[in-house]
Order: C-alpha cells, then sequence, then structure tokens
C-alpha cells in the first residue's frame, strides 16, 4: 500500500508541475503580468523569474514522474511550492485582487481555496521527498 | 537539487531567444502616471505647518519616494505611495488615504517635484485636501524634527 501511495503521489505531483508550467511556458508575457501583479518582487526581475520558473517547475516535475533524482526534484518543488503559497498568502492578506497564475494566467482569483490547494501539493510533496529518501537509504 | 534549478532556468533563458511571445529579460518599469493638466497642484505648507499638524490625528503623511529610500528615513508615521510606481501602491495606501481629513506628500526636497506631481494625482482622484511639504524631508531633518527607520 505505502509503495502504490508513494508512486501516486509522486507521479500526480509531476504531472501536476507539468501541466501548470505549460501555461507560463507557452506565453511567458501572460505570466510575467501575473507575477508582478504580486507586487513582491521589484519590476526589474519579474520578467527574469517569469522565464526562468516555469522551466525549474516543468524539470522538477518531469524528474518526479520519469522517477529520476526523486529526491532533489521534491525538495525543488517543495520548496518551489512553500514560496508559491507565501506569495498567495502575502496577497491575501494584502487584498490584491489579481488571478492566481498557478495554473493560467487570467483565470482564478486568489482565494482560501488554492491555498488549501497548494498546502494539499506540499503535504504530498514532503510525503515523496522523505519517502525518497527512506527508499535511497534502504537501496544503498 | 540546485544544479538542476541552473540548468532548467538556462533552458528558459535560451528558449527566450525564439520564443515567439518572448519577452525582455530585464522587466521595463511601469508607465508614467497621466494626470489632467487642468488639475492644480496641492498647496505648499512650511515645515512648522506640517510639524503642528503632525501631532494630530488629522493627517497622513505620504511619503512620494522609492520604498528603499523610504526604509532609509521617513517622518514617523508616514505611509510610502512611490510617485515613479503610482498604479502597483495606490491600492495598497488607499485605506489609509481615506482615513484622514489631511494629506500631507513629501519627498527629498528640495525642489519636491515627486512630491507636487504625487499631490496633484491624488488631488484628481479626489483626495483635494492634498499638501505638500515645502523643502521636503531634507528641510524636515534640517529643521530638527523626527524621522524613524523602517525595521
Amino acid at each position: 500500500v505505502r509503495r502504490i501511495l508513494y508512486h501516486t503521489c509522486r507521479i500526480a505531483l509531476g504531472l501536476v508541475f507539468v501541466y501548470a508550467s505549460y501555461h507560463k511556458i507557452v506565453r511567458p508575457d501572460r505570466f510575467s503580468e501575473s507575477i508582478g501583479n504580486y507586487k513582491i518582487i521589484p519590476y526589474y526581475l519579474v520578467n527574469l523569474f517569469a522565464i526562468t520558473l516555469p522551466y525549474v517547475e516543468a524539470l522538477f516535475g518531469l524528474f518526479l514522474i520519469f522517477h529520476w533524482v526523486t529526491p532533489a526534484a521534491a525538495l525543488g518543488l517543495n520548496i518551489l511550492m512553500m514560496v508559491f503559497l507565501g506569495a498567495l498568502l502575502s496577497a491575501l492578506l494584502r487584498g490584491i485582487d489579481t488571478g492566481c497564475g498557478c495554473f493560467s494566467a487570467t483565470a482564478e482569483p486568489i482565494s482560501l481555496t488554492q491555498i488549501l490547494r497548494d498546502m494539499l501539493f506540499l503535504v504530498m510533496g514532503i510525503y515523496v521527498y522523505v519517502a525518497a529518501l527512506q527508499r535511497k537509504t534502504a537501496e544503498d | 537539487m540546485f544544479i538542476w534549478g541552473v540548468i532548467a532556468a538556462c533552458i528558459g533563458l535560451c528558449v527566450n531567444l525564439v520564443h515567439p511571445y518572448r519577452i525582455d529579460y530585464v522587466g521595463s518599469p511601469p508607465p508614467p502616471v497621466v494626470v489632467d493638466p487642468d488639475v492644480p497642484f496641492p498647496e505648499p505648507i512650511s515645515i512648522e505647518e506640517g510639524y503642528e499638524l503632525y501631532g494630530t490625528q488629522d493627517v497622513l503623511f505620504v511619503d512620494a519616494r522609492r520604498i528603499r529610500r523610504f526604509e532609509k528615513g521617513h517622518i514617523p508615521g508616514a505611509v510610502v505611495l512611490p510617485w515613479i510606481e503610482f498604479d502597483r501602491y495606490y491600492h495598497d495606501s488607499i485605506l489609509e488615504l481615506v482615513s484622514r481629513p489631511i494629506i500631507v506628500v513629501y519627498d527629498d526636497g528640495p525642489t519636491d517635484g515627486r512630491a507636487r506631481e504625487l499631490g496633484r494625482k491624488l488631488i484628481e482622484d479626489g483626495f483635494t485636501t492634498a499638501h505638500h511639504l515645502e523643502g521636503g524631508l531634507k528641510a524636515w531633518m534640517n529643521h530638527g524634527r523626527p524621522i524613524e527607520r523602517s525595521p
């Protein structure tokens, strides 16, 4: 059962991140606008984040799906997820009325639902990371 | 993990060169704010008048400089609304702006260019009691008035 749970979480999380990165890779201009709306990072860094972040998401997502360097990929995605969660919370607390930008640039205004959803992904990510480490130790 | 992150970021940087929706690597500043030229500039108030108001609950000091400058030192209790990024920060300041009957805008001084422009924009938006502090923060400090730093 644990094995099935581990592989299900790993593949599901990988698919979620690859899917999330797709719209951002296709339309970096829209993603850049989304990041800018959060008003967290200075304007001169917004585009750099919009250009690079989706590829990091996609690569780590693919690593999870194909079960390659899984602990590192899970750790990377967990860090990303914590950053996203922090940004969402901060925008919600400041009452910023903007789209989440999580899966597409325009839809989904920021709400508690997204925060809960991201927290679920984070829990899954932490589980995958811990389980992957344990498996690696056992193999060694 | 970091190496893979860097590799992914490099791929992104390269792909952007040939991307049909390619964007500049460095973001450009937000467009300048347009103010109706018929709107008057805010009335100036002297440092003494400003300091008298400072002790009351009726006034809100608004710092028109950039965030970094604001954090280095500002009039205690002031809010920051950088003129150069007005559209970006206006929404964050609106609750504080409507909470006080008098608004006093300042910048570094001595010409008060940004403060005067910001004051004019605020007047256009209905904050008709906006004033600008003559001589800005430099004059305020030269008169020995208090300032505070952001933590």
